[in-house]
C-alpha cells in the first residue's frame, strides 16, 4: 500500500479533532445536565477517548499494510465489515449534521445575522469536499499547515485567560451523584470519539521505527487544552454557564485586553471557522469511505464522487427538512437515546477489533502448531511472530 | 463542454477568478451596513406604569462633522424593552446595533421590580456584551443620558468609562449585566450597582453653548422641550454610592461612606486616589495632634473559616493593607517629619490604621447582616471549605435564607505602612 502520511500528520489531526463545537455550544449544554460537575464528565469522556486512542494506535501499527475495509474483511467478515461500516457512517453523519447546524448557529451571532443557512453550507460544504476529493496527503498537509496556527491561537487565548479573567471558587464538586454524571458522559458521547478517524487511515500512515511520545504529547496537549477551557469558561460562568452558547466568543468579552485592544472577537471566529473546515473535511473523509465501501455494485465506476454526491444530498435533507432548528437537533441528539447507545457502540468497535485481532492470531498460532505437529516437525520456535518455524532432522 | 470542465479542472485558478468576478462586483455597490445600522453608545430604560421608555444615545457617522457633535438622543416607548428598541428603530428608520453600547442606566422602579426581568432581553442579546456596565438612577435615566450629551462632547468624559472607574476603585466589584445576573443564580443573591445622579452643586458641570436642538433631538416626543434644557443645566455627579441588590431587586442604598467601608473586604491591586481616609487627632512620639491622611496602595483580604462547638459558622476576615501616607496636618511644624517616612511609621500609627479598618469593617459588615445581605459571597465561600458542615448548619436553620443570622464574625487587619 502506498504510504501518504506520516505519524506526526496523523498526530496534528488528532490534536485538530478535538475541538470545534467543544468550544462553542457543548460548554453550556453540559452545564444544563449536571452544573460544575459537568467537568467530570467531560473528563470521563476524555479518559474513554484517549484509552480508544491507544488501542487504535495499536491495530494501525499491526496492520500497516491493510486498508481498513481489507482488514474487516479478514477479520469479520464482509456483512460484519459492512455493518461496521453502516455504523461509522451513522455516527459520522450525526456529527456532521451537528456540525453544520452548530457552526452555523455560531457563524450567524458572530459573523452576520442576516447569513442564510444556505450561505454557510455552501462554504462549509465545498470546503470539506475539496478536502476529502483531493489525496489524503492534500488533507494531512493542509491539517499541518494550519496546525501552528491553531495551537499558538488556543495556547495563547488560555494563557491570557487564566491569568486574566475574573474566575471564581468552583468548589463545592459532586453535588450531583455519580449516576447523574456518568449519564451526562453517556448522553453527550455522540462528542467525543474523535480518534476513530484514525481507522479509515489504516495502511496509508508511515511508522518510523522511532518512539512516538512526541506524538502523543500533541493528543494529550489537544485533551487537556479543551479541558482547560472547560475550566475557564464555568470559573467565569459560574452560575450563568447556561446564557452563554458561544463560549469562546463570549470568554474573550471578559478578557480585561478586550478594553486594550478592541474586540478581540476575531480571534475566536477565525480559529473557529478553520477548525468547522476541517472538521468537516475529517468527517466527509469518513463518510465518503464508509459509503463507498457499502455500496455494493461493482458497475459503479467512479465511487468516490458518487458516495460524496449523496452525502451532500443527505445533509442538505436533513438539515433543511429533518432538523430545520438547532434546537430540533440537540433535543434528538442529547436528549433521546438513539445517539447516545449508537455511539456507545461505536465506540466499542476499536476494542471489539482488537479483541478480534488477538483471538485469531491466537488461533492461528494454534493451527501452525497442528500443522507441524502433523508435518513431523517437533523442534518450534516461538520467538519470532509470523510463520518461522524449523525442521528437526 | 467537457473541454472547459476539464480546463477548469487542471486550471482551478480562473474558476476562482470567475468565481471572484460574479461576486465581487455588488458586494462593492453595495450599502455598508453602517449607513443603515443605529450605533448606540448608552441606553437608558425608564420603567413607568404604562412600560417602558427607553432612551438611546446614538452615533450618526458623518465624515463631515466634527467629534462628539453627531451624538444624538432618541427616545422610545413599548410594553417590553424589546418593544421600545423596536420604535427607537422604527422611528429612526434603522437597524438598531448595540454591539457598541458601552452603558446601560436603570431608573429606581426597574430595580424595585426586578432587574433580571427587565435585562432579560439585554442577556439574550449576543450583540450586546454581557459585560456592559449599569447603572442606577434614582429619578429619570432620560435627564441624565441628556446631560451626558454636552459631557462627552466638550469634556470627552463619557459615563461608561466612570462606571468603569467605580468598578475598580470605589467598589471592586463589577457592576454589569452579567454581575446583576451571576447574583441572581447564586445561592448569596446579592449584587452591587453604582449610582449617578443630578445635582445642582456638585460634579461634572454640564452647562455649555450647546443649544438644545444639536446636542438633544427627541424624534418621538415633542412636549419635553422644558425639562429636557432643565437636565442639561444640571452636574452629572457621581457620588460614590451604591445600591444593593438581592435577587435582581432593590434592597438598601449605601452611602460613599459605607462603600468606603466595604471596600476594605475586597482585594485591591495599584494606587486607590479615590479614597483618602484621615486619622484625626493622633499623636505618638513624632506627631502631636495630627490629621494624617492615608492612601491604600494594594489590600490582600484572606478568610478564615471554622465552625464553633453550636454548628455555627465563623467567619474571620485577614485584612493586610499596604498603605502611604500622604499628609500630615499638625499645628507644630516639624521638618523631621519629611526626612524619612519610615519615622512616621511607628507601632502607634499602625494599630491606629488597623483599628480604623476593622472598625469600619465590623460597622459595615455588622448592618449587611442585620439586613441579611449576603454581599460577601460569604455563603459561597463557607460551602466551598467546608461543604458538609455548612449544610448540617443549613438543616438546622428555622429558615435557610436567614443564613447570615448565626454566623460569627472576626476581624484582624494588619497594614504595612510604606
Amino acid at each position: 500500500m502506498i504510504k501518504t502520511i506520516s505519524v506526526r500528520q496523523l498526530s496534528i489531526i488528532g490534536f485538530i479533532s478535538v475541538f470545534a463545537l467543544k468550544l462553542t455550544i457543548l460548554p453550556s449544554l453540559f452545564y444544563q445536565k449536571s452544573g460544575i460537575d459537568a467537568l467530570f464528565s467531560l473528563f470521563f469522556l476524555i479518559i474513554f477517548d484517549l484509552l480508544e486512542y491507544f488501542i487504535i494506535l495499536k491495530l494501525l501499527k499491526q496492520n500497516q499494510n491493510k486498508d481498513f475495509y481489507q482488514f474487516l474483511c479478514d477479520k469479520t467478515g464482509k456483512i460484519v465489515a459492512k455493518i461496521i461500516l453502516f455504523l461509522l457512517f451513522v455516527f459520522y453523519f450525526i456529527k456532521i449534521i451537528l456540525l453544520t447546524s452548530g457552526g452555523y448557529n455560531f457563524a450567524r451571532n458572530a459573523i452576520f445575522k442576516e447569513a442564510p443557512l444556505f450561505l454557510f453550507a455552501f462554504i462549509l460544504l465545498s470546503i470539506s469536499n475539496s478536502l476529502c476529493l483531493f489525496k489524503t496527503q492534500s488533507y494531512a498537509r493542509t491539517s499541518e499547515f494550519f496546525y501552528p496556527i491553531i495551537l499558538i491561537m488556543m495556547s495563547i487565548f488560555m494563557i491570557i485567560a487564566l491569568f486574566t479573567a475574573p474566575m471564581q471558587d468552583l468548589r463545592p464538586f459532586f453535588q450531583n451523584t455519580f449516576s447523574n454524571i456518568f449519564n451526562t458522559s453517556f448522553m453527550f458521547s455522540i462528542v467525543s470519539g474523535n480518534f476513530l478517524f484514525m481507522l479509515f487511515f489504516m495502511g496509508r500512515i508511515k511508522f518510523k521505527e522511532t518512539k512516538y511520545k512526541s506524538y502523543n504529547f500533541k493528543i494529550l496537549y489537544g485533551c487537556f487544552l479543551v479541558f482547560l477551557f472547560y475550566f475557564i469558561d464555568y470559573s467565569i460562568f459560574k452560575y450563568t454557564a447556561m446564557a452563554h452558547p458561544q463560549a469562546i466568543s463570549e470568554i474573550i468579552q471578559f478578557l480585561p485586553l478586550t478594553n486594550i485592544i478592541g474586540n478581540f472577537d476575531w480571534l475566536a471566529v477565525s480559529l473557529m471557522l478553520l477548525l468547522f473546515s476541517l472538521h468537516g473535511g475529517l468527517f466527509i473523509i469518513c463518510l465518503s469511505y464508509s459509503l463507498k465501501n457499502i455500496l455494493v455494485n461493482k458497475k459503479i465506476k467512479n465511487k468516490n464522487l458518487l458516495s460524496l454526491i449523496i452525502i451532500n444530498f443527505l445533509i442538505l435533507i436533513f438539515i433543511y427538512f429533518v432538523f430545520p432548528k438547532f434546537e430540533d437537533m440537540r433535543q434528538f441528539v442529547f436528549n433521546q437515546y438513539y445517539v447516545p447507545i449508537l455511539s456507545s457502540i461505536v465506540f466499542f468497535i476499536p476494542l471489539f477489533l482488537y479483541i478480534i485481532s488477538f483471538i485469531i492470531e491466537k488461533i492461528n498460532k494454534k493451527n501452525r502448531v497442528i500443522l507441524k505437529r502433523k508435518k513431523g516437525i517437533t523442534n518450534i520456535n516461538f520467538k519470532n511472530k509470523g510463520m518461522y518455524y524449523e525442521k528437526d532432522f | 463542454m467537457k473541454k472547459t470542465f476539464k480546463y477548469f479542472k487542471t486550471h482551478p485558478i480562473y474558476f476562482l477568478l470567475f468565481l471572484c468576478l460574479l461576486f465581487l462586483p455588488p458586494v462593492i455597490v453595495a450599502q455598508p451596513e453602517t449607513q443603515s445600522t443605529l450605533i448606540v453608545r448608552a441606553l437608558g430604560i425608564d420603567k413607568t406604569e404604562e412600560g417602558y421608555d427607553i432612551s438611546t444615545v446614538v452615533l450618526t457617522p458623518k465624515s463631515d462633522q466634527m467629534f462628539g457633535e453627531n451624538y444624538k438622543l432618541i427616545e422610545g416607548k413599548g410594553k417590553s424593552v424589546s418593544d421600545a428598541i423596536a420604535q427607537i428603530g422604527v422611528y429612526s428608520g434603522k437597524n438598531i446595533g448595540l454591539s457598541h453600547t458601552g452603558i446601560v442606566f436603570v431608573n429606581d422602579l426597574a430595580c424595585k421590580t426586578g432587574l433580571v426581568e427587565i435585562l432579560d432581553f439585554l442577556i439574550r442579546e449576543y450583540s450586546l456584551g454581557n459585560n456592559t456596565s449599569i447603572m442606577y438612577v434614582q429619578d429619570s435615566t432620560k435627564d441624565v443620558i441628556n446631560a451626558s450629551l454636552t459631557l462627552a462632547k466638550e469634556s470627552e468624559i463619557s459615563l461608561d468609562e466612570i462606571s468603569v472607574f467605580n468598578e475598580n476603585k470605589i467598589l471592586f466589584e463589577k457592576s454589569t449585566i452579567e454581575s446583576v445576573h451571576d447574583s441572581s443564580n447564586a445561592p448569596s443573591r446579592c449584587s452591587l450597582l453604582s449610582v449617578i445622579k443630578l445635582s445642582d452643586e456638585n460634579g461634572l458641570e454640564t452647562k455649555g453653548s450647546q443649544s438644545n436642538e444639536s446636542s438633544g433631538n427627541e424624534v418621538s416626543s415633542g412636549d419635553q422641550t422644558e425639562s429636557t434644557q432643565q437636565s442639561q443645566e444640571k452636574n452629572i455627579e457621581n457620588s460614590g454610592e451604591a445600591l444593593v441588590l438581592k435577587e435582581g431587586k432593590e434592597k438598601i442604598l449605601l452611602s460613599k461612606e459605607e462603600v468606603l467601608k466595604y471596600k476594605w473586604t475586597k482585594n485591591s491591586k495599584g494606587i486607590n486616589y479615590a479614597d483618602v481616609f484621615i486619622l484625626e487627632n493622633f499623636s505618638d512620639e513624632n506627631l502631636t495632634n495630627a490629621n494624617v491622611s492615608v492612601i491604600l496602595e494594594n489590600n490582600k483580604v484572606e478568610y478564615n473559616i471554622d465552625f464553633n462547638k453550636a454548628g455555627n459558622p465563623i467567619f474571620e476576615y485577614k485584612i493586610s493593607p499596604t498603605v502611604r501616607i500622604v499628609e500630615v496636618n499638625q499645628k507644630i511644624l516639624d521638618k523631621d517629619i519629611y526626612i524619612s517616612p519610615n519615622k512616621l511609621s511607628t507601632n502607634k500609627l499602625e494599630n491606629a490604621i488597623n483599628s480604623y479598618v476593622e472598625n469600619n469593617v465590623r460597622e459595615i459588615i455588622t448592618k449587611l447582616q442585620f439586613e441579611n445581605l449576603d454581599l460577601n459571597k460569604i455563603y459561597e465561600k463557607i460551602n466551598a471549605v467546608d461543604n458538609k458542615m455548612f449544610k448540617k448548619y443549613l438543616d438546622q436553620l428555622s429558615d435557610k435564607s436567614k443564613y447570615l443570622e448565626n454566623i460569627e464574625f472576626k476581624y484582624e487587619c494588619q497594614c504595612e505602612i510604606l
